[in-house]
């Protein structure tokens, strides 16, 4: 067998783009991690269910596939906020068991809901990146173009731009606006922003409402990769974005995505064009996954707090 | 609150009276299993048994240390794909295997859980999570006969049944139509009794105690010279250890393992086991064995007369309850049924303990209600409540093949009602017999004391009668 | 007799990023000896405990404990030299009985591992009802035996506060540092916890190092004074003598 570095440019667009979307549901896990030091389980069952938003909107109404998107995450912030207010916050955060129960079942009645409302079987979503609008000139297809040999898929792109926009977006909201000073207040110091009169609980639910919406993106940007929308389909994102989480830092916004996308590199380079080498293509879609879980060991062994991570981890 | 009916000094006479009884049900209700069933009744007891072992194992970590392990499907998976392929392809005995695995499972133990403990926070929760995602597609990597070990995606079977051998036909239940699956039955609670004795020895001395101060204030328990990792680590790898003896004894059992079988859901399984029983109890992981079981069970055959989506039978609707349960459990009984038994029983029964020289440590007189007690009337009504309740189970078994909730919750509620009726009885004669009551009190602590016994010779004589029918 | 230094604290220097919390501290204590370490709200007494106890790293300098250097040990390991504390805000562990918790506090001198426990050898059941007794013993020294059996959690401060302590002398510690023992204590309880203290040095030869804000008690039982303020040592010595240096009671009363 011999390195094909031909395919090489494939491998890597394919992993940046897979990165891009294990990083915005890393960034999801992250805006709850960084304020109440909690892994939100049902985070990708949340995501998922505003995936399906986007499909009733879209597909079953025949709104605009945009405005459903934007409508799905409005929507899926609110049941974020809902969640917070009315089963995480009796509970002190210091004391992860029950917060942790609390999103397990959520997870599974999300996704026992999901399964009886849509079954399990999966249905089509409109790609937002099918094609190239008429107004591009068209440079080797309607669907990619031609970059160092290999093609480079509109899909792609238009995820990279997609994720620039959000996390531009995200950025106004923390910086420019008071709730996002608020979030970053709490999230640095939970006892002094409370002392100097930041609602806390409320902007914990804030924190609630982006991850929602942006683990909705994640959602729907992965959905034409999986052939569609399905009850189970954030099952294995979730566990990448969690390693894009861990190696990134779990505290860290910009890390969750770096880390994210890094995954999805190692994912399609390291595991599948390099892996060609050592096994054989068939089962590389197996060492994948346990890809994400060596990353996480490693991760612990040699940089707990993760590539950016801020926080002093403890030594016990 | 109002103080107990019954107060007894620890390791009195009528204290061990009451336990003699409780291990009297016990075992009824051990030798009843397998002599009332069905065979697929059993099987169904024997996997919640088995899960109960799990869960006993994701409490020592969750429940005893305060550390967060969601993945030990995985564990339990190791425990079988080593079992399986150990007795199939090399043909080991059961007995042989069980060393290994257990060693197994503690080194998976101390790979994991060594780089996750050495820090302080939730990373526990992510290696475990991972760690029960990526199980099920490990067992499918063809390089290194890995899947020639493990039957890949069809799964590995034990050609052999384990049957009972000659000398050993005397155990009940293990003779004609229902023999394999009772005999495994009682290999199944042979190995969990000693699991629970053991891991109630060790969580009852020092080691055990380093753990609980661990999860009550790590600070000060490093203050007192526990090595907190040390201490972490091995207690996860004993855990471990045990989730892949419950592996084992998940192929003993099945005598077929398949990488689907041991996927997150299993692990969440687990999670709920644990919640529903009772977190950081010994006997809650006892219980939610049984309850989860006994939950899938029935909601899989409640799903399609409802009307639900079912896939492969396995619906959606176990899964809402589940979380459902969750969700109302961390809110309402964060303690689980077992908080829930434990403040029932010390409304029954005080028993207070002693001092090294043995006297009670506190006079029990000072919890004598004096004359004016009108415990001997509550007691005539207790005794009551066990024939009345064996009754309706009994009736409810014949329209009703759910034989395994009825019998363990009337057999839990006869438990504590008919003894302690007896004891009521008897102690307020004593107090009469004392100058504590009035004579009025005679009638009523007789009629206890009479109906108590009946109440708790009528469940006897039930067993026996089952037992003598069966056998 | 020349007495010999037990604990000595050699240039201990403590920062949290900009914020100097200890300033080249030094001072020695002897053996025997009980040192209250006073020093208004934020002086830096408990991250001194928590430097000798390892709970945190000290940017500069070394304790000496006995000849052993404390710094280059980790936390677990201080009670092998017989170093114990109490907490200011408490570190019971509630789930257990107060009997357990103090058992607990013989961790360091008593043996049974996983497997003895497990199989309940003969020589692991024999430790266990010795350590028992001796639990026993260190309540009834304190007066804590009616709640022996009682779970930790939901029992009053007070009584929290000599749990604490019986948990430290079941492990016959060499020096024993109270943070605060007096905090939320009634004037009676106080009185007693004073004697209590002065009692059980002499009895069981122990060393106290005291971090006290009451400051009738730590002038009426401590042999010498060590006064923080801002992190920095500004007297140390005699009680008496101490009490009436000026910048003393500048650091205490204000200055201008």
């Amino acid at each position: 067998m011999t390195w094909n570095f031909d395919v090489l440019p494939d491998f890597i667009f394919n992993g940046l783009s897979l990165g891009a979307i294990y990083g915005t549901v890393a960034l999801a896990l992250v805006l709850i991690f960084k304020a109440t030091t909690l892994i939100n389980f049902a985070t990708g069952e949340l995501a998922m269910l505003g995936a399906f938003l986007v499909y009733v909107l879209h597909m079953e109404q025949g709104l605009w596939l945009w405005l459903s998107m934007l409508l799905a995450m409005l929507l899926s912030a609110g049941l974020g906020v809902l969640i917070e207010r009315s089963l995480t916050r009796p509970f002190d955060p210091e004391d992860h068991l029950p917060v942790v129960l609390i999103t397990l079942g959520l997870f599974l009645i999300i996704n026992a809901v999901a399964g009886d409302i849509w079954n399990y079987q999966v249905r089509i979503l409109t790609n937002p990146f099918g094609k190239f609008p008429d107004w591009v000139p068209s440079v080797g297809g309607d669907r990619f173009v031609e970059v160092l040999g290999s093609r480079l898929k509109y899909q792609s792109i238009g995820i990279w731009v997609t994720l620039a926009v959000a996390l531009f977006v995200l950025g106004l909201i923390l910086n420019k606006t008071r709730a996002g000073l608020a979030f970053r207040a709490v999230s640095s110091n939970v006892e002094s922003a409370r002392l100097v009169g930041v609602h806390t609980g409320r902007t914990l639910g804030f924190g609630w409402a982006i991850a929602s919406a942006f683990g909705t993106l994640g959602a729907v940007l992965v959905a034409p990769q999986l052939g569609g929308v399905n009850p189970n389909m954030m099952a294995t994102i979730l566990i990448y974005a969690l390693a894009g989480a861990a190696l990134g830092g779990l505290d860290s916004l910009g890390g969750a995505v770096l880390g994210g996308i890094l995954v999805g590199l190692i994912q399609a380079v390291l595991v599948t064009w390099g892996g060609v080498v050592v096994f054989g293509q068939l089962y590389m879609s197996i060492l994948q996954l346990a890809a994400a879980f060596l990353i996480i060991l490693i991760v612990l062994l040699f940089r707990p707090s993760g590539l950016f991570g801020t926080r002093r981890v403890e030594r016990v | 609150m109002s103080a107990p009916l019954v107060v007894v000094a620890k390791d009195s006479a009528e204290h061990k009276r009451w336990q003699y009884v409780q291990w009297l049900y016990l075992a009824g209700f051990l030798l009843l299993t397998p002599l009332v069933l069905e065979p697929f009744e059993i099987g169904k007891m024997n996997r919640a048994l088995i899960m109960s072992v799990a869960i006993l194992a994701v409490n020592l970590v969750v429940g005893f240390n305060g550390m967060l392990a969601l993945g030990h499907s995985a564990f339990m998976g190791i425990g079988a794909f080593v079992t399986a392929s150990m007795v199939q392809d090399e043909n080991w005995d059961y007995w042989q295997v069980l060393p290994v695995v257990l060693i197994v499972g503690f080194i998976m133990g101390v790979v994991i859980g060594l780089p996750a403990l050495r820090v302080k926070g939730l990373y526990l929760a992510l290696v475990t999570i991972a760690q029960a995602a990526v199980f099920p597609t490990l067992v499918n990597i063809d390089e290194l006969g890995i899947a020639a070990r493990t039957g890949g995606p069809n799964g590995k079977g034990v050609s052999e049944e384990v049957i009972a051998p000659s000398y050993l036909e005397w155990l009940p239940g293990v003779d004609g139509a229902r023999g394999g699956s009772a005999y495994r039955y009682w290999i199944i609670v042979l190995m969990l009794g000693i699991t629970l004795l053991v891991i109630t020895n060790y969580l009852r001395s020092r080691p055990g105690r380093a753990v609980l101060a661990i999860r009550d204030n790590e600070a000060g328990a490093a203050v007192y010279g526990v090595n907190l990792p040390v201490v972490k680590t091995m207690n996860f790898a004993i855990s471990a250890s045990l989730g892949s003896l419950a592996g084992l004894m998940w192929c003993l059992d099945k005598g077929f393992v398949a990488g689907q079988d041991f996927t997150f859901l299993l692990a969440i399984d687990l999670i709920i086991g644990l919640v529903l029983g009772g977190v950081g109890t010994i006997q809650g992981s006892l219980v939610g064995g049984l309850f989860v079981v006994w939950v899938n069970d029935l909601t899989k055959r409640i799903s399609i007369p409802l009307g639900l989506y079912t896939l492969n039978g396995d619906g959606p609707l176990a899964k809402a309850i589940f979380g459902l349960i969750l969700i109302l459990f961390t809110f309402f009984a964060p303690g689980g049924i077992v908080s829930l038994a434990r403040l029932v029983s010390s409304k029954l029964i005080k028993v207070v303990p002693l001092t090294p020289a043995g006297e009670p440590i506190e006079p029990l007189s000072n919890f004598d209600p004096g004359m004016e007690s009108t415990r001997a009337d509550a007691a005539v009504k207790l005794a009551v409540v066990p024939p009345v309740l064996l009754a309706i189970g009994w009736l409810l078994m014949s329209v009703n093949n759910l034989i395994v909730g009825v019998l363990a919750f009337g057999l839990r509620m006869t438990i504590l009602m008919a003894p302690v009726a007896m004891l009521v009885g008897s102690n307020e004669l004593k107090a009469h017999a004392a100058g504590n009551r009035p004579d009025s009190v005679q009638g009523p602590a007789n009629m206890a004391r009479l109906l108590g016994a009946a109440g708790t010779v009528f469940v006897i004589v039930y067993a026996v009668q089952r037992f003598v029918l069966n056998y | 007799m020349q007495r010999v230094a037990l604990l000595e604290v050699s240039d201990i220097t403590v920062r949290f990023g900009g914020i100097v919390a200890l300033d080249d501290l030094s001072f020695t204590m002897d053996e025997g000896q009980i040192l209250g370490l006073i020093g208004p709200n934020g002086a830096g007494k408990t991250t001194l405990f928590n430097v000798v106890s390892r709970i945190y790293d000290p940017t500069t300098g070394s304790v000496t404990f006995d000849g052993e250097d404390l710094t280059a040990m980790s936390a677990h390991e201080i009670s092998r030299v017989g170093v114990y504390r109490t907490f200011q805000n408490l570190a019971l562990w509630p789930g257990m009985t107060v009997i357990e918790n103090v058992m607990v506090g013989d961790h360091t001198n008593t043996k049974a591992n996983v497997m003895s426990s497990a199989l309940r050898l003969p020589s692991m059941r024999k430790e266990e009802a010795d350590l028992r007794d001796r639990a026993w013993a260190a309540l009834e020294e304190l007066n804590l035996t009616d709640v022996a059996y009682s779970p930790a959690a939901g029992l009053p401060f007070g009584t929290l506060k000599r749990i604490e302590l019986a948990r430290a002398l079941i492990a016959n510690p060499r020096l024993i540092m109270l943070d605060e023992p007096a905090s939320g204590l009634t004037h009676a309880e106080v009185d007693s916890l004073a004697q209590d203290i002065k009692d059980l040095r002499d009895r069981h030869n122990l060393t106290v190092l005291l971090v006290e804000h009451h400051m009738r008690m730590v002038l009426g039982i401590s042999e010498k004074l060590v006064v923080l303020n801002f992190g920095r040592k500004i007297a140390d010595g005699d009680p008496d003598v101490v009490r009436n240096d000026p910048e003393v009671i500048e650091a205490y009363l204000g200055s201008s």
